[in-house]
């Protein structure tokens, strides 16, 4: 990422239109909240369990918190809407050993999915935890279904996993899992409440965590709106506040490459700050420079809309190519670090960024739901002829005409000796008219990094090593989970399975 | 703030008074519920229902919210708003004014 020009960048993002005006506006700090001792405290309420954010960690936090029978429990949501980053992800879900795998006769196990994670971790992912995640994904999964989440009938194999064993919701978004586990929570007792921001944790006089300080009435970017609201928890507070992708600020402090300028997939509330509160709680920071940018995401359009998905499962058999050579430049199931460097490398004679595009097969993209989709809203296109599709993207025809025969001739032998794709899933798919087209850009989309947990859910204190009483968090607020690049559908099985691993050990279940 | 800009169909709010919409005090935001006084999000969704692929790009029962969207998020009264929407998606919605 070191040899990004970034006033290249700023260059480029100028043409973007809508997608470069959203990304452009420079993201204010939020304000700062601190700690306070318990002494003089006015509760406002009283309750078991806090939860701070409505995403995937929170919500399973929630439902299983009430399962093991826990009395009071409220979902607190900073924004004005409930399901945080969850509600606009891909909703793509990977677990070993699940029916599905069963049904298409695929061979998976916890060890194999732990071994992909760990090889795109980069020999620095913590293996205790994704093999716990591994081991429970299936019943995360499963509390989905049970909640009336929806998949398509087919698995996905993403970049960086050896096998197929992704799920996909059938709207391809998260809001398939987060729409039925909040009306789940609800129906369960969980008390819910919107637009109401984490201000700092109140502790009793051992350091242990005893509440919450909360602002009611939060507008998120009006930072003085609102009012002081103490809660008070019998059992403790589960921290599901998710990463920082949108804090400007925090993100180029890790890494100076992600300025303003370049996108964001993530939903607007993304800005860790309760993550920062547990930092000075004592929290240990864990790979908070390790950032992930998505090598599907499309400079047409702003935040994950529409192509992401459309790329995520036309990868497999399709080819990425460099507008200025006609020749591919990746794997295009590689992990999501190499290709979104790989991406980043392409520019044009000035040194500028030149997004690459993506050819697949019409035939073969209209699979996916979204096909249709990237055609209406002008940020995919379709073509008849190779000379057409050069023409509007001012590739060199020759070459690409080379670059696709010599690509089919791999698919034919179901050996890539360009870059050592897994040809698996491209087995008799070659690249033929008619062409769809989408352009590729990376996007900020996670945090590696973020707060050190136990395979508890603990929160460790950095004085002790204990963990800090009272405290407890789970999904992408948490770091080192994944190490230096996390594998595509490995966050939702991580997130729910933290947040069910927290309500169970506040339970003591 | 305050300025009695806004539509045309709700001269009557501002002659009855701005607590008519205001139920938390005159210098702060109305509740999310507010608008639900008079307007029902069921009649609000079944006004803007959407066909086919096009179904949970219903404004007032979407995809990522369902019916939950609080109404200031995509209108405002004294100020001109975008839809939530136009943040990821390039989908137009004509009879969207402010």
């Amino acid at each position: 990422m070191s040899n990004v020009d970034l006033l290249g960048r700023r260059k480029f993002i100028t043409g973007l239109g809508i997608a470069g005006a959203a990304a452009a506006t420079p993201f204010a700090m939020p304000a700062l909240a601190s700690s306070v001792s318990a002494e003089g405290v006015k509760w406002d309420k009283t309750i078991d369990i806090a939860i701070i954010g409505s995403g995937f960690a929170g919500l399973a936090a929630g439902i299983e918190a009430k399962r093991q029978g826990a009395k009071d429990v409220t979902i607190f949501e900073k924004m004005p809407v409930f399901g945080g980053n969850s509600a606009i992800n891909g909703g793509l879900f990977a677990a070993p050993g699940t029916p599905m795998q069963q049904e298409k006769g695929v061979t998976d196990s916890v060890e194999t999915m732990v071994a992909d994670q760990m090889k795109s971790g980069r020999g620095i992912a913590d293996e205790g935890l994704l093999r716990h995640v591994a081991e429970h994904a299936m019943e995360a999964l499963q509390m989905t279904l049970d909640a009336g989440s929806v998949y398509h009938p087919y698995l996905q194999q993403l970049g960086g996993h050896s096998v197929p064993r992704t799920y996909q919701t059938t709207v391809s978004c998260g809001a398939g899992i987060t729409q039925p586990l909040l009306k789940q929570c609800r129906k369960e007792g969980v008390e819910t409440e919107n637009r109401v921001k984490f201000a700092g944790f109140v502790l009793d006089k051992t350091g242990k965590v005893e509440g919450v300080k909360l602002i009611k009435g939060y507008y998120f970017g009006e930072e003085d709106s609102g009012k002081p609201y103490y809660v008070r928890t019998n059992r403790g507070v589960i921290m599901a506040t998710g990463g920082f992708a949108q804090n400007v600020n925090l993100r180029m402090a890790q890494d100076p490459t992600l300025t303003a300028e370049v996108g964001c997939t993530n939903a607007k509330g993304a800005t860790g700050e309760g993550m920062f509160e547990m930092f000075r709680l004592g929290a240990v920071p864990v790979h908070m420079a390790h950032i992930q940018s998505g090598p599907w995401a499309s400079p047409d359009e702003g935040g994950f809309g529409y192509v992401s998905n459309y790329s995520i499962f036309n990868f497999p058999h399709s080819i990425a190519i460099n507008r200025m050579t006609g020749q591919r430049f990746m794997n295009e199931i590689a992990d999501r670090k190499t290709r979104a460097d790989a991406e980043l490398n392409c520019r044009d004679g000035n040194g500028d960024p030149l997004p690459p595009i993506m050819i697949t097969s019409w035939e073969h993209a209209k699979q996916h739901p979204n096909a249709k989709k990237v055609l209406k809203y002008g940020v995919g296109w379709k073509f008849d002829t190779l000379e057409e599709l050069a023409k509007h993207f001012d590739v060199p025809v020759k070459a690409l005409k080379q670059q696709i025969e010599e690509y089919n001739g791999y698919v034919k032998a179901g050996v890539d000796k360009q870059f050592g794709k897994n040809m698996g899933k491209a087995k008799g798919k070659y690249i033929e008219a008619p062409y769809g087209v989408v352009r590729l850009w990376p996007k900020v989309h996670y945090c590696q990094g973020g707060v050190q947990i136990t395979k508890k859910a603990e929160v460790l204190d950095s004085f002790s090593g204990a963990p800090i009483q009272g405290l407890y968090a789970a999904g992408e607020v948490t770091g080192g989970v994944h190490g230096i690049s996390r594998l595509g559908s490995c966050s939702i099985p991580e997130c729910m399975v933290m947040g069910m691993t927290a309500a169970r050990s506040i339970m003591g279940a | 703030m305050g300025v009695k800009d806004g539509r045309s169909f709700h001269e009557m709010n501002y002659e009855s008074g701005c607590d008519s919409c205001h139920d938390n005090g005159i210098r702060v935001r109305p509740s999310d519920d507010a608008c639900e006084a008079c307007h029902d999000v069921d009649d609000l969704a079944e006004a803007t229902t959407r066909e086919g692929e096009e179904a949970l790009q219903n404004p007032h029962d979407n995809l990522h919210y369902g019916k939950e969207t609080p109404c200031t998020e995509c209108h405002g009264e004294h100020e001109a708003k975008a839809p939530l929407c136009s943040e990821c998606h390039t989908f137009k919605f004509d009879a969207h004014k402010r």
